[in-house]
């Protein structure tokens, strides 16, 4: 889900993760009200909600390990709460206050939290948020290899376009509490946005995916490497003049025309 | 219910026992302590002078009017710590939390809202409770150097009390954590409640009725102090004498603190389920 600050993006996954009470509609979970069957549904679902501090004073490995015993109800063993550590790569800094790990680290932790106990669904708010690029990286392998393991929903809230261009199946644009678009991302495909001389040109262009944005300016999905090359011949063959051309991931098309932007 | 609240109980407390603001209580109460041990081993006889005329020439004073002034000096340093206590532990608990947002990675986990209540209600307890026993310890350890004996069983009475005052303090200054939002606004409130509010309400009622003020918010908090200090509370009115509080005056107060924590406990209960914010 992405939109922009205040859209609604946390509010709806504290509703979908059962975490607060008193809004209109319902959340459910297999088909069990959450409000009404709380313990039973949130079972099923880790979350990463706002951005939570954590507790300074106690390590990772306690942390991890209380919420394996909540969301399990009972201990986890050692190699269990080592496997969460390693997940999020952690595992060095296993008996390290949380007050001495980085923002980033932290974060990580906090990801690790919503994974204890591998539940159905996985909900992250704005996971990647200082985080660095090594990080981040982690982040991306990490849901990849979730999604590959097993059928598990991950439903994950970011301002990072190219980021979730690479890692999520479907996109929702949020903007006041409203869905804008909802629609499957084309993750081979990408767009090149060319700035021509003439409006005429998308005619030209017209054996290619286009849309016309607005004087002169088309953009043409590229799915192919075989598109690319059969692009520039034609630009070639008919003498377009290209006065500036961007690349943008499918995302990033779409919510640039979503917002208007 | 029990299995949750006591591992998340375990685990908050585990986080205070290595914060810095449960050391410096520990060693703030540790050096009150300390100061009492040393006036009380050095200066107690000058002190127990100042209670009899200067016309009287005592060499050596009977060991229980020693030890009731000993109780006395003790217990009036003794009923301050509570207040102080909770006012680092249970009036932040839950609004540190909800300022943190670490309040939603428990609200996303198959417990209850009072499970999680419940575990923040023992944890700040039981870590007031361990930094009041140190200040009582010494006390417990001065008595046996000065007097080379045990201490008689309202000791153990008083210890009982302080722990109940502890109980019903930790309950009101969460009550204030979980009005407040902002974690460093709960201690504040609390400790600005005990001293002013406390006293001002006690000072409207007196002032309406005609009442002693003493009786009505005072004489609860003051339960240890009233057992310790020997003062009989008749109705309305202290009188303070060197013989030992009744039973039945002690019962009186042990259920005016009761009412007491009856009363926060609803409140506390009331007011954090109806928080929308949180689950």
């Amino acid at each position: 889900m992405v939109g922009p600050n205040g859209s609604g993006k946390s509010t709806l996954l504290k509703i979908i993760s059962g975490c607060i009470e008193g809004y209109l509609g319902s959340s459910f979970v297999d088909g069990v009200n959450i409000v009404e069957n709380h313990k039973r549904c949130v079972r099923k679902i880790g979350a990463l909600i706002e951005n939570p501090h954590l507790y300074s004073y106690v390590n990772s490995y306690d942390m991890l390990q209380l919420a394996y015993k909540l969301r399990n109800g009972r201990n986890g063993n050692e190699d269990e709460i080592d496997n969460s550590l390693n997940q999020v790569g952690l595992m060095s800094k296993k008996d390290i206050q949380i007050r001495d790990l980085s923002s980033g680290e932290k974060k990580r932790l906090s990801i690790g939290l919503a994974l204890v106990g591998s539940p159905d669904i996985i909900i992250l708010d704005e996971p990647t948020n200082n985080m660095d690029a090594e990080g981040v990286s982690m982040f991306q392998r990490l849901i990849n290899q979730l999604r590959d393991d097993g059928n598990r929903l991950i439903i994950i809230t970011s301002h990072e376009l190219d980021i979730i261009g690479k890692i999520c199946d479907r996109l929702i644009f949020l903007i006041n509490g409203q869905i804008r678009r909802d629609f499957i991302i084309n993750k081979e495909g990408y767009f090149l946005i060319l700035q021509t001389d003439r409006s005429a040109n998308s005619v030209a262009l017209r054996t290619f995916k286009t849309e016309l944005l607005a004087e002169g300016k088309i953009a043409v999905l590229i799915e192919n490497e075989d598109e690319l090359n059969d692009l520039f011949r034609t630009i070639s063959e008919r003498g377009i003049k290209i006065k500036s051309i961007e690349k943008m991931t499918q995302a990033e098309f779409e919510y640039k025309k979503a917002f208007n932007q | 219910m029990i299995w949750n609240s006591k591992s998340m109980a375990v685990f908050f407390l585990k986080n205070y026992r290595k914060s810095s603001a449960f050391k410096y209580i520990i060693i703030l109460f540790f050096l009150l302590g300390l100061l009492m041990s040393v006036l009380s081993i050095f200066f107690l006889n000058s002190i127990v002078s100042e209670f009899v005329p200067s016309s009287i020439k005592i060499i050596h004073y009977p060991k229980q009017i020693l030890e009731d002034i000993y109780n006395f000096a003790w217990a009036s340093i003794a009923i301050y710590l509570p207040v102080l206590a909770v006012a680092f532990f249970a009036s932040t608990s839950i609004s540190s939390d909800l300022e943190s947002k670490n309040i939603y990675q428990f609200m996303t986990m198959p417990i209850s809202k009072e499970e999680y209540l419940f575990s923040k209600i023992l944890s700040s307890f039981v870590a007031s409770i361990i930094s009041v026993l140190v200040f009582i310890a010494m006390q417990f350890i001065t008595y046996l150097l000065i007097f080379r004996s045990f201490p008689p069983l309202a000791f153990l009475n008083y210890v009982t009390v302080m722990i109940l005052i502890i109980f019903t303090d930790t309950i009101a200054a969460m009550v204030f954590s979980s009005i407040i939002k902002k974690g460093d606004y709960g201690p504040l409130g609390f400790i600005l409640f005990f001293l002013l509010i406390t006293n001002v309400i006690s000072l409207l009622i007196s002032s309406m009725s005609g009442l002693n003020d003493s009786f009505i918010i005072t004489n609860a908090q003051r339960l240890a102090y009233l057992v310790f200090l020997n003062v009989e509370p008749y109705f309305m009115v202290y009188t303070g004498s060197l013989s030992s509080i009744s039973f039945n005056s002690e019962l009186l107060l042990i259920y005016i603190q009761i009412a007491y924590t009856v009363a926060f406990l609803f409140i506390l209960y009331s007011v954090f389920m109806r928080r929308g914010e949180v689950r």
